[in-house]
């Protein structure tokens, strides 16, 4: 008769009754933990030390944080808050770090944290002789597009301001370009050594001309780095970029389409210009004013006109597919005279602006809802940002208002929220014209501008 | 008629037909080595409840397709698998307190059932989940022994990144 004895392998608990988690091997709690969401991990590591070490072992081994992100935030936000980088940092590419995916987690619960971590407001303002038309913001430098046609950057620690480029009419809008995909830049000299979470700035005015140049102030910057075309005897209207694509909307219906690149790959090199190589030129399919949008390599177009989405797919410039929203009924006429302004956001959601001042949204593309959130204000919606947890509207009576808004379906919860936060901008009730967010690299930052006044608004946790 | 034996670790011994010991991987292995029709199992760390417990979940699984193919996969690809899905009868089975639910799971990694194991890691992560650090200490008794320092520390550190709801 055979016979086998199975041995504890580790001769210290013999008996296993009355014992607790803690008393597993390692190997085994390994197993349990792996078998645990994010949150759940995390709170774990806070229960006793050998449970801390564990995880901090185990984030630095395993994929816990990879985890976290696909679980909790959903690819699309994951996505946005990769900071648009296209540079090897795609998210289904092996070759991620893992510190990677600790640090997009990190920034998207801080951007959670508005509202409820302490905040610090700096309001900039003099810009009287020189309204503002438009704001970007990265890392400690806010951009900003004035009427006059100057583009000036400005570090909002020691609120320096220096021009970096000079259009001859208004800057219609600005967007900012990281194709090395690096964690921050500090290409702008500065006193207080700020840093950018992008490398160039493209900028689009009403004089129809493009130009993209490093993030620099004019009086160091080699003529040489600065590009400047002229796609079109239009006037350019909107312009946005996502990893190594940049799209412009021009007044002529056109979208331009220009794929991106660095001189040497990888590396930034401020004396030389970025490579724009034109990649399509699309029609617009309705010859009304619209929005768009540009998500990894799909352009999405909203025409008022007709209260219809098209999507254009840029890897095949002639195929065009156009898909209509189911809007709600709004009257009889068309929808341009209910529509004021429509923000096309990240890869499926829209935000309708009525002229009423009533706000739709939709988050599939498809079927559009009420979004009864105006009811909480007084005066109309002008503008809004959503960027990793956060959505920041920008209203006509120069109050801003922010919500929390962790996941995309979290739209849809805001209904009976409260804003988090909210401030009033300016004294003279100028409404807000522009908004922007990023992540200054320990919380995120929210600027506001009305034509004459900046607020940066800064939330930043006590642990750091 | 072919049976397996197994001795428990107080004394107590089971007598298993063939078919549903095989689920236990280490016993299928043995066999294939050692063809034989009586064999005994003294299994260590394993007691009479506990292995009562076992077997009745080998028992009722004996026939199950899946329990065949589970093949010992690496820890990455376990890592890529975020469901929890369970079947439905495993998860009443395993309605028990941690103490016996960490016996089991003991018990399975040594016998190598690997569907049972990963069903008791499923289920201690179902017990903690949605609990405070606080509540989950409780829950699973452990003893504290971080200093209130420490515990600040560690309780800002991760406590904010939980998510608002």
């Amino acid at each position: 008769m055979h016979s086998l004895t199975m041995r504890e392998p580790l001769s210290d608990g013999g008996h296993s009754s009355q014992s607790s988690l803690a008393d597993l091997p390692n190997e085994l709690l390994e197993k349990v933990f792996l078998f645990c969401d994010g949150i759940t991990i995390k709170r774990l590591s806070a229960v006793c030390k050998k449970f801390n070490t564990m995880v901090i072992n185990l984030s630095r081994l395993k994929d816990v944080w990879k985890k976290c992100v696909f679980t909790e935030i959903g690819k699309e936000i994951a996505d946005e808050l990769s900071r648009y980088c296209s540079g090897g940092k795609r998210l289904d590419n092996s070759l991620y770090l893992n510190d990677f995916y600790y640090k997009l987690y990190v920034k998207w619960c801080r951007s959670l944290n508005v509202g409820k971590w302490p905040s610090t407001d700096t309001p900039i303002n003099g810009f009287f002789q020189n309204p503002i038309s438009c704001i970007k913001v990265s890392g400690d430098l806010i951009i900003m597009g004035h009427k006059d046609g100057c583009v000036s950057i400005c570090d909002y620690l020691s609120q320096n301001i220096e021009i970096a480029c000079r259009h001859i009419r208004m800057v219609t809008d600005i967007a900012l370009i990281d194709l090395a995909g690096q964690d921050s830049y500090s290409i702008f000299k500065s006193r207080v050594g700020a840093i950018s979470n992008h490398h160039h700035i493209v900028s689009i005015s009403k004089d129809q001309n493009v130009r993209v140049y490093p993030i620099q102030s004019a009086s160091i910057m080699n003529k040489y780095s600065h590009l400047a075309f002229k796609p079109a005897s239009s006037e350019l209207n909107y312009v946005r970029v996502f990893g190594e694509y940049c799209a412009i909307y021009a007044n002529s219906m056109k979208i331009f389409l220009w794929k991106m690149s660095l001189s040497s790959p990888g590396c930034v090199d401020v004396n030389k210009p970025l490579n724009f190589s034109l990649f399509a030129v699309v029609t617009s399919p309705d010859r009304l004013p619209g929005w768009f949008n540009l998500w990894e390599n799909k352009v999405r177009c909203f025409c008022a006109g007709r209260g219809i989405l098209h999507e254009i797919n840029v890897e095949n410039a002639y195929s065009c597919s156009s898909r209509r929203l189911r809007l709600p009924r709004l009257g009889t006429g068309p929808y341009s005279q209910y529509i004021s302004r429509a923000f096309v956001l990240r890869k499926k959601t829209i935000i309708l602006v009525m002229v009423s001042g009533l706000l739709y949204y939709s988050i599939d593309g498809e079927t559009l809802h009420d979004f009864p959130i105006y009811k909480h204000f007084t005066s109309k919606v002008i503008t809004l940002a959503l960027w990793g947890g956060i959505l920041a509207l920008g209203l006509e009576c120069g109050q801003l208002a922010i919500y929390r808004c962790p996941t995309i379906s979290d739209l849809a919860l805001l209904h009976d929220q409260k804003p988090v936060y909210k401030l009033h901008l300016d004294r003279r009730d100028e409404p807000i014209i522009s908004l922007d967010i990023d992540d200054y690299g320990k919380g995120p930052v929210v600027v506001a501008a009305t034509h004459n006044a900046v607020s940066v608004l800064k939330w930043f946790s006590s642990d750091d | 008629m072919s049976a397996i034996k197994f001795e428990t670790s107080d004394g107590f011994t089971i007598q298993v037909e063939r078919e549903t010991a095989v689920v236990s991987k280490v016993v299928k292995n043995f066999l294939e080595y050692h063809p034989t029709d009586k064999c005994t199992f003294h299994l260590n760390c394993v007691d009479n409840a506990t292995l009562r417990k076992v077997v009745e979940w080998m028992r009722h699984h004996k026939d199950d397709a899946y329990i065949e193919t589970e093949s010992d996969e690496s820890d990455e690809e376990r890592s890529q698998d975020v469901s929890i899905e369970m079947d439905p009868w495993d998860a009443n089975f395993l309605n028990e307190d941690l103490f016996f639910l960490l016996d089991i799971l003991n018990a399975a990694n040594f016998m190598k059932i690997k569907v049972l194991f990963k069903n008791c890691c499923k289920k201690i992560y179902l017990m903690s989940k949605g609990k405070s650090s606080v509540e989950i200490k409780r829950l699973l008794k452990e003893r504290c022994d971080f200093t209130d320092e420490d515990l600040q520390r560690i309780a800002n550190k991760y406590e904010w990144m939980a998510r608002v709801n």
